[in-house]
């Protein structure tokens, strides 16, 4: 069931838009100067006061230097010492190293925002620097996974998060930032992200030159998910059109099948032209 | 690199302007049906008259690319007796300058008022804020000098690289804001904007990000001077994986000024195809052109791979539907293998009485 808190609609698009902030938002960018990061950050954070949810920022780095990062948070120390701030290192709230496990992170994250609540706040907006979580390849499967179940998390309850990444690091990672609703630096090609607890909303735009990264996210829907609503899908090829049949057909042989609702008129045809199953899409 | 487009070839494409144009250091030439200098004449003729010109940028890979896209359109401007205002680096200033010298008396331009030119570090400097642009001072700096000269009553032609330094700084949010503050300027007052970036610069890596995102600011993507709007347009793309989307902002925004906005979803879906086609197997840039046709719209896109024609790869294949998709949707289609590359065209459309119905 939808908390009172929950987000009629999620908020996506490009993360450079200004305004319109809300609870359960869930942004991705990267940085590639150490000044801009704390500017994406405080510019996050900042929008927690006005929605009465507590901030709070992990970071790669120990607390302290953390916390001097933020020196344009309005009041900081008083933020801090209130606790409408918190800042958190990764390595004291992230299992580094290793694939994150979901189901315990979520309840990491869970508690937290009930703690906020409890506190008197309205939730918790969050930036994350997730670049120690996915600096190594072979973790990044399970934090794509990771981020889709934190995601349909956020379509209830009022948890903000912002994950950002080193591009001196990690030059890019397309398919975790389009599980993200909210992108930055760069304005988004496509995103796939919960519209409900147990559904998918894919918007944006997806040919023959995204169909690998639309496949690694779709690998890692939820298994709850039961629809992917392509309402505000403005374009598909013939390729991704059968890149998603190959996944939803997947699904269905896995038992945990998921349907294609609001479909528009340019999608069912290409669907028909590729000759691909329409019982897949539901009618409507 | 070399790209040769014939869009002509009688055993292809029938019909419609003969135009054959070369993408050689940036510069585009007509070298059949029109002299090099009517191109330049007229293409900056239609900038002026059309909207996906309104907003261009050129990603420039030389600095004499550079000078040929800027001098090819401030000098018709200035020979219109359109004002010309040049918010650019110092260097750039000077070689417009003197690109601009050798064919009209650019002191006397200066002196009418007719051509300003302004440092870009100092333009940007009184209205960032912050590191982002302040859109109150961006209104009281830019819209101030933008607004007195379009008063004038004669137009106005401007040049800006503001942008390209802050993308260089590393501030692309910054960057992607001055550009929508000029589209909120363009919105309020008619002018035409070229904005240039050197290319290695936002296509660092093979990421595509920076070129689609600052290509999506823009109307138009040029890299020398506009061919004739009303009869064909050709549009080069690099071999990344951002560039169908770019296409097809291409394709929308020429067929919707055609008045051929009913066939934008069926040119984009073959167009897609194609150009997919061209990045991941071919893995070659390509040129798309579009020109009228009697039937509505002939497509065609060259690449530089002449020893790979499209294939018809079993249906179950993912990467096979492609081609079958644009046969469905084509009222006909074809290639051509030519000495620098091959050509894949489309005719897009149907006789009127089939379309209404």
């Amino acid at each position: 069931m939808r908390g009172p808190e929950g987000p009629a609609r999620r908020r996506s698009g490009w993360l450079g838009q200004s305004g319109g902030a809300t609870l359960s938002d869930h942004g991705c960018s990267s940085y590639a100067l150490d000044r801009r990061r704390a500017e994406i950050v405080t510019a996050w954070l900042r929008d927690a006061a006005p929605l009465g949810q507590r901030a709070m920022y992990i970071g790669a780095a120990p607390a302290k230097a953390l916390h001097a990062e933020l020196a344009d948070f309005p009041a900081l120390d008083h933020a801090v010492e209130s606790g409408a701030l918190v800042v958190s290192s990764a390595v004291d709230f992230y299992d580094l190293g290793e694939p994150i496990d979901p189901e315990s992170q979520l309840a990491l994250y869970d508690r937290a925002v009930e703690l906020a609540i409890a506190d008197g706040y309205r939730g918790l907006r969050v930036a994350a620097d997730i670049t120690p979580l996915v600096v190594d390849e072979a973790l990044r499967r399970s934090h794509l996974h990771w981020e889709q179940y934190a995601d349909r998390y956020m379509t209830e309850r009022p948890l903000a998060p912002l994950c950002i990444y080193d591009a001196r690091k990690i030059p890019a990672l397309p398919a975790i930032a389009a599980v993200h609703p909210l992108q930055g630096p760069h304005e988004p090609r496509f995103a796939v992200f919960g519209s409900d607890r147990d559904a998918a909303a894919l918007v944006g735009e997806i040919d023959g030159c995204s169909a690998d990264v639309l496949s690694d996210v779709l690998a890692g829907l939820p298994a709850t998910d039961r629809c992917l609503d392509v309402e505000g899908l403005a374009f598909l090829d013939a390729r991704t059109a059968a890149v998603l049949q190959h996944e939803l057909q997947r699904r269905a042989d896995e038992h945990h099948p998921i349907r294609i609702v609001g479909a528009s008129q340019m999608f069912r045809k290409v669907w028909d032209l590729c000759e691909l199953d329409p019982e897949l899409i539901v009618a409507g | 690199m070399s790209i040769i487009l014939p869009t002509d070839s009688a055993e292809t494409l029938a019909g419609g302007p003969i135009v054959c144009h070369t993408l050689h250091t940036g510069t585009i030439r007509a070298i059949r049906g029109r002299g090099s200098d009517d191109t330049v004449t007229s293409g900056a003729h239609q900038l002026s008259a059309c909207d996906a010109d309104r907003h261009r940028v050129a990603f420039y890979r030389s600095e004499s690319e550079l000078t040929d896209v800027a001098v090819g359109t401030f000098h018709d401007a200035l020979r219109r007796g359109e004002p010309v205002l040049v918010i650019a680096t110092a260097e750039h200033r000077r070689a417009l300058r003197a690109g601009l010298s050798e064919l009209v008396d650019t002191e006397s331009a200066t002196a009418a008022g007719q051509l300003t030119m302004q440092d870009a570090r100092e333009v940007l400097s009184g209205f960032m804020v912050n590191g982002c642009p302040d859109a109150a001072r961006f209104e009281a700096t830019v819209g101030d000098l933008v607004r007195r000269i379009v008063r004038r009553g004669h137009g106005l032609s401007a040049f800006g690289e503001m942008v390209a330094l802050l993308w260089d700084d590393g501030m692309p949010h910054a960057t992607l804001a001055v550009e929508q503050l000029w589209n909120d300027l363009q919105e309020r007052h008619s002018f035409t904007l070229l904005c240039a970036y050197p290319a290695q610069l936002v296509m660092t890596d093979g990421d595509p990000s920076g070129y689609i995102d600052i290509g999506s600011a823009h109307s138009s993507i040029v890299c020398g001077p506009p061919s004739a709007a009303d009869a064909e347009v050709v549009r080069h793309f690099p071999a990344l994986t951002g560039s169908p989307r770019l296409v097809r902002v291409f394709i929308r925004t020429t067929l919707q000024e055609w008045g051929l906005a009913h066939l934008v979803d069926d040119a984009m879906l073959v167009a897609t195809e194609l150009a997919t086609n061209a990045i991941r197997h071919a893995r070659s840039d390509f040129a798309v052109s579009l020109a009228r046709s009697r039937h509505g719209v002939r497509l065609a896109v060259g690449d530089t791979r002449s020893d790979m024609a499209p294939s018809r790869p079993a249906d179950d294949d993912t990467d096979g539907r492609g081609l079958h998709l644009i046969a469905a949707t084509a009222r006909e289609w074809g290639h051509h293998r030519l000495d620098s590359g091959k050509l894949v065209w489309a005719e897009i459309g149907a006789p009127p009485e089939v379309a209404e119905r």
